[in-house]
């Protein structure tokens, strides 16, 4: 099912995991070594910054090759259709990186896949348009198709979240009827509401199935998504289909408000990083949801108490957190002493420009 | 970690007892490490307030006074830099370690605040007259002053931002889609910023001033210099043979030094600015044929030249990641 080969996946694996025993100073070196010599690397995954200028060609080449078949084949009509052949095209050369010249993350491997993903719904989309068929809903539904399969393919996780979202993008459209600005829409919620939790239980079931390893982080971003799918369940109707400035009903506002405090509580009995974070950036994007319908205070007493309190939360949660309580801890995650140094200088930059300094 | 796994290589005789229990422990007792959400939404925190504060201070001019506003930012500032001078630790050519974790978003709050000072200080009261660049000058010393004192590359970043808009290399990218470049002195005096922050990184390194400073003198350094290079080429048209002679030679500098210390950042960086320069040139060339061959060949040169850029950078790749299985 996935293209590239199951060992080398399963060697990076156990690699990461020994790199990070001894971080934690769990193994010793020799036990690191013996265990690198035993699952040697057998794919081609170049440094990061290599990989950055490596997809940049990739895009350039790509496009410099369709814009030649464009004006060789003389194309005036038919431009949907080399558009789709272009996105076959970029699978096909995506299959031949991964499969004979064995790259694995090359930066060349991902732009094909997210080229080819492109393309094809792209060509696929105009000719629907052009030809005057295909609803808005069966439009996603070729977006959710190309996706999920890619993604299952070549467990791309930014194929995956666009897979999922386009689902729920399906399902709403499918759905929502928009009547007399009437906009949370009983039915439309309530599917988008049972979808999104069946997504959600879906991915974890599978999440902590053996055969899933190499999609760990795949199936994490569909748990976002469909975390974010039940949030939004009565709000993302309205607001996928343009009605931004109805205002919302009182099981909207419900679902806005105590759907984050939920999250975070699962978040901090269950000590799950991601439903905390997931459930703070619902809270902020909550408060900007009301404030776009109730100016209770004006925007800069708003951004001067809200900086004020996460100045204060964050600094008293950082002294309560100097020593671990209740399975947090504010102690960095001990560092990969494998990793060159020279692999974080544009880290350090960023970090630093973010006010730390390391 | 992965206990299974462990279990499995313990199995294979990869690891001893004593690791396998070790593995088995922390994992009992593993802490979930909120370090760099709280670090963010301290941040977070930071600039919300700084923001709001520029807000205020902009809108309630007319009510509440210049001098109260006035006050009000510099006493804010004043109290974060007496905090930081109180719990810094003393001076040292060196790395200094920050006290605390807050210390550094105390002094970066301190540092926006006094910018927004002086910023009104100089529109409402011109305590600096007509001559504006004292206006970015000034507080550029104090912020190099306060980056060196404090040992913090965020308040140098700013410092380097400010020193920037006082030589008068300022990009809008709006201005620059309407109409290009807005004249030779932007691109001269991004030349000498960028050969400036060189000598700034030189200096840091030849005298141990704050060596760890190099990053960041280098990277605003390259970048600003690559970008002033690529812009003189078109600004300075007749003489852009020259130019991409300099920047090929600037180029060549920066991959033979990534290629020494083995840093990947600054090589694709060089051969990919290189490459827009060759670009560049080559594309020159090929419309003086102005016709539909000149089109081809042009497509033709990105497909070959993309591809022998690919083929250059995986061996660059190989050469420095010795462990590389291609």
């Amino acid at each position: 099912m996935i293209a590239y080969n199951t060992t080398g996946l399963h060697n990076e694996y156990v690699r990461k995991q020994a790199r990070e025993a001894l971080a934690e100073g769990c193994i010793s070196n020799t036990e690191f070594e013996n265990i690198s010599a035993a699952h040697g690397v057998t794919g081609y995954t170049p440094n990061f910054f290599v990989r950055v200028g490596l997809a940049l060609l990739t895009l350039l080449i790509a496009t410099c090759i369709f814009g030649l078949m464009a004006l060789v084949l003389h194309v005036d009509d038919g431009f949907h259709l080399l558009i789709i052949a272009g996105g076959l095209a970029c699978y096909g050369a995506a299959e031949y990186f991964v499969g004979a010249k064995k790259h694995r993350n090359s930066g060349v491997d991902n732009m094909l896949i997210r080229l080819a993903a492109y393309c094809i719904w792209g060509g696929i989309a105009w000719s629907t348009m052009m030809a005057g068929s295909g609803s808005t809903a069966a439009r996603t539904a070729v977006v959710f198709v190309v996706c999920a399969l890619l993604a299952v393919r070549f467990a791309d996780q930014i194929l995956a979240t666009i897979a999922a979202a386009a689902l729920l993008f399906c399902i709403v459209t499918a759905t929502f009827s928009p009547a007399a600005g009437v906009w949370t829409d009983d039915v439309s919620a309530m599917i988008l509401l049972i979808v999104s939790t069946a997504m959600y239980f879906a991915a974890t079931k599978a999440a902590a199935h053996p055969a899933t390893r190499h999609y760990q982080h795949c199936l994490q971003r569909v748990t976002i998504v469909a975390l974010a799918g039940i949030y939004g369940c009565y709000l993302l109707p309205p607001y996928m289909l343009g009605f931004y400035d109805t205002m919302p009903g009182i099981p909207a506002w419900v679902c806005l408000f105590t759907v984050p405090v939920v999250y975070i509580t699962i978040g901090l009995r269950s000590r799950s990083v991601l439903f905390i974070r997931t459930g703070i950036i619902l809270i902020a994007i909550s408060i900007l949801v009301f404030r776009q319908f109730h100016h209770v205070v004006p925007a800069e007493v708003a951004l001067l108490g809200g900086g004020s309190l996460l100045l204060i939360v964050s600094w008293s949660l950082i002294r309560y957190l100097r020593t671990p309580r209740h399975g947090f801890t504010f102690e960095p995650e001990k560092e990969d002493p494998t990793e060159p140094d020279m692999d974080k200088v544009l880290t350090t930059e960023l970090v630093d420009r973010a006010g730390g300094k390391h | 970690m992965d206990k299974i796994l462990f279990e499995q290589l313990h199995a294979s005789g990869l690891i001893s007892d004593q690791a396998l229990k070790a593995i088995c422990d922390k994992e009992a007792n593993r802490q979930v490490s909120v370090h760099w959400d709280l670090r963010i939404l301290l941040y977070l925190g930071v600039l919300l307030v700084s923001a709001g504060l520029g807000i205020l201070l902009y809108k309630h001019i007319d009510t509440i006074g210049h001098a109260i506003l006035l006050a009000i930012a510099a006493l804010a500032a004043a109290g974060c830099f007496t905090y930081c001078f109180l719990r810094a630790l003393p001076y040292s050519a060196g790395r200094v370690a920050p006290p605390n974790v807050w210390f550094d978003y105390v002094l970066l709050l301190g540092c926006l605040l006094l910018l927004t000072f002086m910023g009104y200080l100089q529109f409402q009261y011109q305590v600096f007259g007509s001559r504006w660049g004292l206006a970015t000058f000034m507080p550029m010393l104090l912020l190099f002053a306060l980056a060196y004192y404090f040992d913090h590359r965020g308040v140098l970043s700013l410092a380097i931002t400010n020193l920037g808009a006082w030589m008068g290399v300022a990009i809008e990218p709006m201005q620059l889609m309407r109409t290009g470049w807005s004249g030779n002195n932007m691109v001269v005096n991004g030349l000498i910023l960028g050969c400036t922050l060189h000598l700034a990184c030189w200096l840091a390194l030849r005298f141990e001033v704050k060596s760890h400073f190099e990053t960041v003198y280098r990277n605003f350094g390259a970048h600003i210099l690559f970008i002033s290079l690529l812009a003189a080429m078109g600004v300075f048209h007749h003489y852009y043979i020259v130019w991409f002679l300099v920047l090929m030679v600037f180029s060549g500098y920066y991959i033979y030094r990534s290629m020494s210390a083995g840093n990947f950042y600054y090589l694709v960086m060089a051969v990919l600015y290189s490459y827009a320069g060759l670009s560049y040139v080559v594309v020159r060339f090929l419309i003086l044929l102005n016709n539909m061959t000149a089109v081809y060949l042009i497509i033709f040169y990105f497909i070959g030249s993309g591809l022998a850029l690919v083929k250059l950078l995986m061996h660059f790749n190989r050469k420095l990641k010795q462990n590389d299985s291609i």
